[in-house]
């Protein structure tokens, strides 16, 4: 069902390098002569990705490492016109850059990007809530380490981050693209979003998982949510396919789910229940407290 | 017999692994010396949490796990270069020269286009070959979640080449439909 595009993906493929050869060998030998003890670097990275761990498991992988986002408090674009589409100040060699107009022009981004030296553009996206203010740097395929963002202080609630704005070292001389996550209009699709019991989504800490599709249909409705599709799996099937549906029975048990646009979600439903463990620990992954 | 030592089980595993690790990272990274840092940085991960790494198959999902987290963070460390792996990276440097930059199609750029996780979630599958279940493995999801996922990452790739004015058919039916919005 879906070869034809996995196939284009894999006509893509780069070439998979030498395979093992001598020096893979050395290598082996050479991480031999170290101490197998637990390594205190990728402990140290597992523990700052482990504050976000659901959104590892669901959505903008990297930026859950970074958990950057923006949004000013005026960062909706409602009120009164704002001045600028950014304010940006200079401090301590940095620029500290927030967005003041989420839905401004991307050129009047870039023209005040420019006229501090900088080679940047900025694109807009609608995203789902867990995401909006999400930032993400790139250039070419790296991401931009050197911009470092600024938190907000005290809890944050959505599982993109809550920064409210972005330090760029003056004289940075690369270019950058900018991907940032705004709240979504109605009918408009988001072109990120994460599944829909994120840190921020509304099915947050909902016991949905396992509950017959009728139920669950009625916990969504309550938070002006309805279902646009549903992906069925087959239990009885080796393969991994999953057929698309309009309406399943009631009687279908929820696995998952994501928002595609506001207030519309598609369902990921099963005949079989997922192991009661796994749901345990997905609700424990997600900072909920376990039923 | 007792359980295996350590040296003997990371070199089974080393040796199963290494050949499907290498090109997952040569797969993600243009330059050698980076290569030879993420594999380096991976097994070494392995070396160190060995008492982690599952059993089978299944230690191959694990360490793709370890490689694309080594490869994200890898850009974002100021220490790199790992005082490991210099015939590796030799060998690594000698063989790219050798390869023959890619052709740079319409269906190649529009892959470029996606974002880098729906590009990573069709790699997952086009590339590496792995299931829905192997990719949630991987990425460590519900399959649930792997599976709508992959579902939008198709779709959006779909639109995408159709949008570049592809002759989708070529690619067959389901690419049609899914371009055309239907799932």
């Amino acid at each position: 069902m879906n070869t034809d595009i996995d196939r284009v993906v894999a006509h893509l493929a780069p070439d998979p390098g030498p395979g093992m050869s001598e020096g893979a060998r050395q290598l082996m030998h050479e991480i031999m002569e170290g101490d197998p003890a637990p390594a205190a670097g990728l402990a140290d990275r597992r523990r700052k990705l482990g504050r976000r761990p659901r959104l590892a498991a669901v959505g903008l992988i990297a930026a859950a490492a970074i958990g950057v986002s923006w949004l000013g408090p005026s960062g909706l674009g409602l009120g009164p016109a704002p001045v600028a589409a950014l304010d940006i100040k200079q401090e301590d060699g940095y620029y500290v850059v927030t967005v003041k107009d989420l839905y401004a022009d991307p050129d009047s981004y870039e023209a005040q990007l420019e006229a501090v030296g900088l080679d940047i553009s900025i694109r807009v996206k609608p995203v789902s809530a867990a995401f909006e203010g999400i930032v993400f740097p790139t250039s070419g395929e790296r991401y931009v380490d050197e911009f470092e963002p600024i938190e907000a202080p005290g809890t944050c609630d959505k599982a993109g981050g809550c920064p409210v704005g972005l330090k760029i070292p003056i004289g940075f001389k690369g270019s950058a693209d900018i991907s940032l996550g705004r709240k979504a209009r109605p009918g408009e699709q988001y072109q990120s979003t994460t599944s829909f019991d994120a840190l921020g989504e509304p099915m947050h800490c909902v016991p949905y998982m396992n509950k017959p599709v009728g139920q669950v249909r009625e916990m969504l409705r309550q938070r002006g949510i309805s279902v646009k599709e549903f992906m069925v799996e087959d239990p009885n099937s080796k393969s991994d396919d999953y057929e698309v549906k309009d309406s399943v029975p009631d009687s279908y048990l929820v696995t998952g789910g994501s928002l595609s646009e506001p207030g519309k979600t598609m369902l990921s439903v099963s005949t079989t229940p997922m192991k009661a463990e796994y749901v345990k620990n997905v609700e424990e992954a997600n900072g909920c407290s376990v039923s | 017999m007792g359980p295996p030592e350590p040296e003997h089980r990371f070199e089974e595993i080393y040796t199963a692994h290494y050949p499907a690790v290498s090109a997952y990272v040569r797969r993600r990274t243009d330059s050698p010396d980076d290569m030879a840092d993420v594999i380096a940085e991976t097994f070494t991960t392995a070396w160190r949490r060995l008492q982690e790494v599952p059993e089978g198959d299944e230690a191959r999902f694990w360490l793709y796990g370890v490689a694309r987290r080594t490869l994200a963070n890898h850009f974002r460390s100021e220490e790199r270069r790992v005082a490991l792996a210099l015939r590796l990276r030799e060998e690594l440097t000698a063989w790219a020269g050798f390869v023959v930059d890619g052709d740079h199609d319409e269906a190649r750029q529009a892959f470029q286009r996606l974002s880098p996780d729906d590009r990573e979630l069709l790699a997952l599958v086009g590339w590496e070959g792995l299931s829905t279940g192997e990719v949630a493995k991987v990425l460590g999801c519900s399959k649930g979640a792997a599976r709508l996922r992959l579902h939008r990452a198709r779709k959006r790739l779909a639109r995408a080449l159709s949008a570049a004015d592809l002759d989708l058919s070529r690619y067959g039916s389901r690419a049609v439909s899914l371009a055309e919005g239907h799932s």
